[in-house]
Formats: structure tokens, C-alpha cells, sequence
């Protein structure tokens, strides 16, 4: 048993220092081509194009500093919120339906198919016709993106219920509402915190799509703002804070689907 | 829908669940044609152009094919798309089975995948618009970044899954590293790489749109955004249905070629 131990701790030994080299190197690499490589190539242009570790750092401190960038991130996040949050009331009930009655699948899934081909992304034009550049624009770029992972894994949990609790209920005298309570939610509810975890992620993609072409503020306004200021740095410093919000979104969903469902395996997918 | 409800559906309660599918479509055609031609109108010109009615948006497409306008987007996004894809199957998947191969190759890479993985590819456009213009380089670049993660992640999951027993009983039969590589581990890792293929290409498809939409001076993105400029809604929903056909029959497609090629995996041909 020791044995085994001792072998168990080498391999995380050697899983840390590999990942701490290999991201040492690869730091030493972006530190290297930019002070040589890229000012050889671009000369004085070389700073606003490829900037090194430490200036995307120094920069960092100004945003925070200057609370711009606290700013652009709950701009951004505030229109993620409230599109999902529209996307819950409404493809949760639809999915509810749409799983539980046949003739409203029947009549439903059609014209749901053909919609949902489209990439949510080639919305953009269309809306920006509709609602010019505004929040409601870059809110119902949001919800589109986000509406139906959200109703295929809530129409997927209502079919996934078991067959015999949905029996042994009405067995025992259940009424519709009743069933649609007590069995058909509890048991759909694992798919439906997936579904709200992929659309939120999937939202958080959207929104930067979104305010890179219709918005003024938000961390994808930031970073397109950036571009035009030839500013790499605080370009990669806004992707840096993206990626990093985009990661806490998705850890906080899985633990919060870890302590609400502590049998499904979902949140650990 | 799946299949074994549509066969269920066609058998034993045919025509009335037929009749309720058109319903749907007709439904959908209906309410969108009143309020493109009969609400709208009533509340102003600009609202009424803002949504094309159903025959304007079919009228706008045979315009458009016939030009050979959107031929000549659609066949500049495709080809971004095919050079991308290429660059990423012969990217991903040999780092991928050399990742489930290797441990120490895994520990090493693994903590720079997870730091990049997160960045969605649609905020790497600014940054590569300095880098290499508003061009196909740029697009590749695009679809490249979002279409890899996704395939080099399943072929890796897919090598480390492989059976070990299959494995060691090919050593035993006096096998090659190169032999059980080709003939065991790849075979039982494919599924998983037809998979990590799908979502790539749909994760790049919708990358390629927002690049193109962000800024391009070719493309069906870029036609549609052109458009929009022009105030021609119903030549943006007549792209927006291109860009839906075409997506869709990709992901057919693909479907199709991980069922003829590894028939013996169904239930991943179902997800």
C-alpha cells in the first residue's frame, strides 16, 4: 500500500512539474519573440501588435485601477443575464410541453427544426435592423443563442422519465399538474441545470459576437475598441478577462448543480 | 425528434400526427406572413421594411441565385471552412493521439490547453484582424482556433478509453507499437473522433459566421452585413436560410460518414 502511495504522489510530482515547465517555457517563448522576434520584423509597430507578458500585465492594473474594465465585464454580464434569464421562462415551459404531449411535439417540432439550423450568429444583421445598436439588440442575440440548448435538454429530461414512476402515479390517481410537479420535473431537473450550464456558456460566446459589431460598451466593445486603437495589449488583456469570466460562470454552474443535485452525474460532465 | 419516433409516428398514428406536422410549418409560415405584410405596414415604413414577408425573401433568392452573387460568397465561405478543416484534421488528431498516448506529453500541455481553451474564438477576431488583415487568413485562423479544442479533446479521450486489454492482448500476439497503434487503438478511438469531427465543424461553422459578420470583404456573413447596411432585409433572411441549409446539410453529412465508417458505434449516431 505504502508503495502505491508513494507512486500516486510521484505522478502528481511529476503531472505539476511538467505543467509548471511547459508554462514557464511557453511564457519565456511570448517574452522572447516579443522583444526579438517581432521588433526585427515590425520595428516601432512591434509594442502595439505583439505586446509582451509584461505589458498586458501593466495594463491589466490600469483598467482595473480606472474601473473600465469592472465596468465593460458587468455591461457585458448584465446582458448574459438577462437573456438567459429570458430563455429559462420561456424554453423551459416550452420544453415541458413539447416533451410531454405528442400532439403539441407534433405540431411544435417542425417549425422549431427549421429555425434552429440557422447559426445564431447570422442573426446579428436582422436584429440589428429591428433594434439598431442597443442593448435589446445585443440581449436578443443572447437569447437566441442560448434558447435552444435549453429546450432540446429539457424536452430530452421530460422524455427520459422513467416510465414507471409516470405509471405507479397515475396508478395511484395523479392528476396532470400533479404528475407534471411531482415526477416529470424533479426527475427532468438534472437535464435542465445542463441545459441552463451550456446556455449560459454558449450566451457568454454570443454577447462578445454580439458588442464586437453593435455596442458600446462590454467587454466585446472593449476589445474592438482596442483594435482600433492598435492597443494588442489591452486586447489581450480583455480576452484574458472574457476566458476567466467565462470559466467562473461555468464552475459556478456545476457547483451550484452539485450541492442543488448531489445524484446527478451532470456536474461533473 | 429522434428516429424511432418518427418510424413510431409514420406506423401507428400516421396521418392525424402528418397533419399536425404541416399544421406547424403552415403555422409558422402564416403568422410570420401576417406580420410581415399585414401588421407591420400598419406602423410605419420602416417597420414595414424591416421584415420581409415569406415570397419576398424566396423572390430575393432567385435574384441572388441567378446573379451569381451568392455563389460567389458561398463558395469563398466554403472554401474557408474546407481550409480550415483540413489544417485541423491533420492538426488535432495526430496531437491528440499522441496526448492520450503519452502521459508525460499530456502533463505537459495539458495546463496551456485549459489557459487557451477558455477564450471563446470569436474574441480572438480583433486581435487577429492586426495580425493578418480582414482576409481568408484570417478566417482560417478563426475557424482553425475554434474547431480545434474540440477534435484534439475527443481524440484524446477517445485513445485513453481504448480497452487495455485489447491492447495487451495485441503485445502478446507479437504486435508493433506502429500495429497496435493503426490497427487497435485508432479503430477504438474513432468514434469518439467522428464525434469530436461534428462539433468542431459546428462550433467553426457558427465561429466563421461571426467572423465574417465582424468583418470580411467576402463571405455570406459579409453579404448579409452588406445588406443590412442597404436596408435589403429580405436579402439578409434569404443569406440567413443559405447559411441555415448549408450548416444543416454539414452536420447530415457528417452523420452520414460516421455511420458508414464506424457502423458498429450507433449510439454515438444518435447524440
Amino acid at each position: 500500500m505504502a508503495g502505491r502511495g508513494g507512486a500516486r504522489t510521484h505522478r502528481v510530482g511529476r503531472r505539476l512539474l511538467l505543467g509548471a515547465v511547459s508554462l514557464i517555457l511557453a511564457l519565456l517563448a511570448w517574452q522572447g519573440v516579443a522583444t526579438f522576434l517581432i521588433p526585427r520584423l515590425y520595428g516601432s509597430y512591434a509594442g502595439a501588435l505583439f505586446p509582451t507578458p509584461g505589458a498586458v500585465l501593466g495594463t491589466g492594473a490600469e483598467l482595473v485601477a480606472t474601473g473600465e474594465l469592472i465596468q465593460h465585464t458587468w455591461a457585458s454580464l448584465r446582458r448574459v443575464l438577462v437573456g438567459v434569464g429570458l430563455v429559462v421562462i420561456t424554453a423551459i415551459p416550452l420544453g415541458l410541453a413539447v416533451g410531454s404531449s405528442s400532439w403539441f411535439r407534433a405540431l411544435a417540432g417542425p417549425p422549431l427544426e427549421l429555425i434552429r439550423p440557422i447559426s445564431p450568429l447570422a442573426w446579428i444583421p436582422l436584429t440589428l435592423i429591428w433594434f439598431g445598436v442597443s442593448d435589446l439588440q445585443n440581449v436578443s442575440i443572447v437569447f437566441i443563442t442560448a434558447f435552444f440548448p435549453l429546450l432540446l435538454n429539457t424536452i430530452a429530461g421530460v422524455r427520459n422519465v422513467e416510465r414507471s414512476l409516470t405509471n405507479a402515479a397515475l396508478t395511484l390517481g395523479a392528476e396532470r399538474r400533479q404528475l407534471l410537479r411531482y415526477i416529470v420535473l424533479p426527475a427532468a431537473l438534472p437535464y435542465i441545470l445542463t441545459g441552463i450550464r451550456l446556455s449560459l456558456g454558449l450566451g457568454w460566446v454570443a454577447i462578445v459576437a454580439a458588442e464586437l459589431v453593435g455596442a458600446v460598451t462590454g467587454l466585446g466593445a472593449l476589445i474592438e475598441d482596442s483594435r482600433s486603437l492598435v492597443r494588442s495589449d489591452r486586447i489581450l488583456l480583455s480576452m484574458a478577462a472574457i476566458g476567466l469570466m467565462g470559466a467562473v460562470l461555468d464552475q459556478g454552474l456545476r457547483a451550484a448543480q452539485r450541492r442543488l443535485l448531489p445524484w446527478s452525474p451532470g456536474g461533473r460532465l | 425528434m429522434s428516429r424511432a419516433d418518427t418510424a413510431a409516428n409514420s406506423g401507428t398514428r400516421g396521418s392525424g400526427e402528418g397533419l399536425l406536422r404541416v399544421a406547424g410549418v403552415l403555422l409558422l409560415l402564416g403568422v410570420w406572413w401576417a406580420l410581415a405584410s399585414l401588421v407591420l405596414p400598419q406602423m410605419g415604413e420602416v417597420a414595414a421594411k424591416s421584415l420581409p414577408s415569406p415570397w419576398a425573401v424566396a423572390e430575393r433568392l432567385v435574384e441572388l441565385a441567378a446573379s451569381g452573387e451568392l455563389l460567389v460568397h458561398a463558395l469563398k465561405t466554403l472554401q474557408r471552412i474546407a481550409t480550415a478543416f483540413a489544417i485541423v484534421l491533420l492538426t488535432a488528431i495526430p496531437l491528440g493521439v499522441l496526448m492520450g498516448w503519452s502521459e508525460t506529453l499530456r502533463f505537459a500541455l495539458d495546463p496551456l490547453l485549459e489557459l487557451l481553451r477558455p477564450i471563446p474564438p470569436i474574441a480572438w477576431i480583433p486581435l487577429s484582424i492586426l495580425w493578418l488583415g480582414v482576409g481568408d487568413a484570417q478566417k482560417v485562423y478563426i475557424i482553425c482556433f475554434a474547431a480545434f479544442f474540440p477534435l484534439l479533446v475527443n481524440t484524446m479521450v477517445g485513445v485513453r478509453h481504448v480497452n487495455p486489454s485489447l491492447v495487451a492482448a495485441a503485445s502478446t500476439l507479437g504486435a508493433s507499437r506502429g500495429q497496435i497503434l493503426f490497427r487497435v487503438v485508432l479503430p477504438a478511438a474513432s468514434p469518439f473522433v467522428f464525434a469530436g469531427m461534428r462539433i468542431a465543424f459546428g462550433i467553426g461553422w457558427m465561429a466563421l459566421v461571426g467572423a465574417e459578420v465582424a468583418a470580411a470583404l467576402a463571405g455570406l456573413g459579409y453579404m448579409i452585413m452588406a445588406m443590412r447596411q442597404g436596408f435589403d432585409s429580405a436579402g439578409v433572411v434569404a443569406g440567413m436560410v443559405v447559411i441555415g441549409v448549408l450548416g444543416f446539410c454539414f452536420d447530415v453529412g457528417l452523420r452520414r460518414l460516421h455511420r458508414w465508417l464506424a457502423p458498429w458505434h450507433l449510439e454515438f449516431t444518435q447524440v
